[in-house]
This record gives structure tokens, sequence and C-alpha cells, in this order.
């Protein structure tokens, strides 16, 4: 994911987060984690991120009791955040199929 | 680099914004550190992770400027300036006058007496034409006490006026400052 633009590559990003919190409540180590499996991506830059999407009201932070260490911060989705979360979405679905589109089209006609 | 490097370096690349913003942001990092170790990861490895602290400031002050517009930065320096500019017109003017003028008349009044007294026996001259020697004599040795007073006092002027200036200096100084918006950390 090297290649793609910055702003492209932030832009998923912020959609794959609103959606794994959506899922579950996570702290900043386990999304960090999910996210770094499937996505290459500095861990680091998904903190501020969070703080972005918590300033803009689409996330909420709770303090939750871990049994090793010191309690961690939780992330959870907010209505607002659901409802931007499901525009983004629905943007993504349309844009995606549009590309999946042309590069079958693309690559397709090359091979011919 | 190392957890401590890592922190320092951060911490430094975002000096630009408040430390309330840093110090959550750091401990964000703390958190995820914390349990990193816990999963048995080293700092070597958790630094891998995270990416450089570069890259993480750079998007944290991306973000920060995007969702802070009113940052007191070069944008909005020059509307700063001439708001200062006038709020300083206005304390020094209400505030600072005053007092100045006192302080500098009174000043200015010493100098005259330190002066008047170190030429004061050139008054015994002609008191010694009106009246004769003996209230010459007496005139000329009292006006020499005078005159000694007088040298103390300029000496004493001297050093009045050295902190004077000094702190007249500073006080311009100060007002460019506020004005420019220099010496903000």
């Amino acid at each position: 994911m090297n290649h793609l633009n910055v702003q492209f590559k932030k832009g998923v990003l912020e959609l794959c987060v609103l959606v794994l919190i959506d899922g579950k409540d996570q702290y900043g180590y386990e999304l960090a984690q999910n996210i770094s499996e499937k996505i290459q991506v500095a861990e680091g830059t998904l903190y501020p991120l969070l703080r972005r999407l918590t300033k803009e009201g689409y996330l909420s932070t709770y303090l939750g009791e871990s049994t090793e260490g010191p309690p961690r911060k939780y992330y959870s989705i907010t209505e607002k955040g659901e409802l931007y979360m499901k525009a983004l979405i629905a943007e993504w679905q349309q844009f995606s199929k549009a590309v999946d589109q042309f590069i079958k089209e693309g690559v397709g006609h090359g091979e011919e | 680099m190392v957890k401590n490097e890592f922190f320092h370096r951060l911490e430094r690349l975002l000096k630009e914004i408040p430390a309330k913003d840093r110090k959550e942001i750091l401990s964000d990092f703390e958190e995820h550190f914390t349990i990193g170790f816990n999963e048995g990861k080293t700092e070597e490895e958790i630094i891998q992770e995270l990416g450089d602290p570069e890259t993480i400031s750079e998007e944290v002050l991306a973000d920060y400027y995007a969702t802070n517009p009113k940052s007191p930065h070069p944008v909005t320096g020059i509307t700063r300036s001439i708001l200062a500019a006038i709020g300083l017109l206005f304390f020094n003017l209400i505030v600072i006058l005053g007092p100045l003028l006192g302080i500098l008349s009174a000043y200015i009044a010493f100098c005259g007496v330190s002066v008047g007294f170190v030429f004061s026996p050139l008054l015994s001259i002609p008191i010694g034409i009106d009246s004769g020697f003996e209230p010459f004599l007496f005139a000329f040795f009292s006006s020499l006490v005078l005159c000694g007073i007088g040298v103390l006092l300029g000496i004493a002027m001297i050093y009045v006026s050295k902190f004077l200036w000094y702190a007249l200096v500073s006080y311009l100084r100060f007002n460019i400052n506020v004005i420019v918006g220099r010496n903000r950390s």
C-alpha cells in the first residue's frame, strides 16, 4: 500500500478504523494490531487519526480495566460516527466497484 | 532507537502544539508501549511497528492544524500584531505615561539642580561687586559647599540616567516583542 496516495490511504484507514470499532470497542494497541495484520501502516499514525475522530465526535473514549497493567483507553463509536461510517461505506463501495470495473476492462482489453 | 529516544524526539517535534494535547498524545504512546511489553515485545519491535517520530508528528500536526484553524500562527500574525499594538498603546497611555512623565521631570529637575549647584560659586562674584569683600568670602565658601553637593548629585544622576536608559530600552524591547509575537514558547 506504499504507492497509493497518502490522502487516499488516510481516508481508507479512517473507514477501516470506524468499521473495526463499530464491530467491537477496542483500545489503541488492539486496533493497531488488527489493522497492521492486513494493511501495511505505521501504527503510530493511527493515534492522531483516533484523536481526530474523537475530536470530531465520531468516537468516544472510556477507560477500561485490564487484567495486566494500568487501565486502557477504549474507543467506541458514537451515533454520529455510525452515520458517518455508513456514508463512507456507501461511498467506498461505489468507488471500489467503479475502480474494479476499470481495472477489469483495462486489463482485459490489454490482454486481447 | 530506544523508547526514551522515541519519546524525546516525538516530544520535541510536537512542541508547537499545546502542552495538554501533547501530553495526551504521549500518554497514548506510553500505553501502547506498556501493552507491547506485556505481550513480550522489545522496545525496538514496538518502535518498528509504530514508525518513526517524524512520520507520526507530521500526522499529528496536520490533524492539529486542520481541526484548530484559529491557531495563532503566521496566517493570523498580522491581526494579532495590530491588536497587540492597540492594546499596548492604551496600556502605555493610561498606565505608563503618567509615571513616566513624573519620573522624567524629576530626573530633569535633579539634573538642573546639580548643574545649578556646581556653578553656584560664580554667583558670589556679583555679590562681591555689590557688597564688598567679606560678604563675597561668605557667599563664596558657602557656595563651595553647594558646589560639592552639586558634583555628588551629578555623579548620582549619571548612574540614575544609565538605569533609566536601560529600563526604557528594555521596556521598548518588551513592547516590540509583544507586537511582533516573539518570546512565545
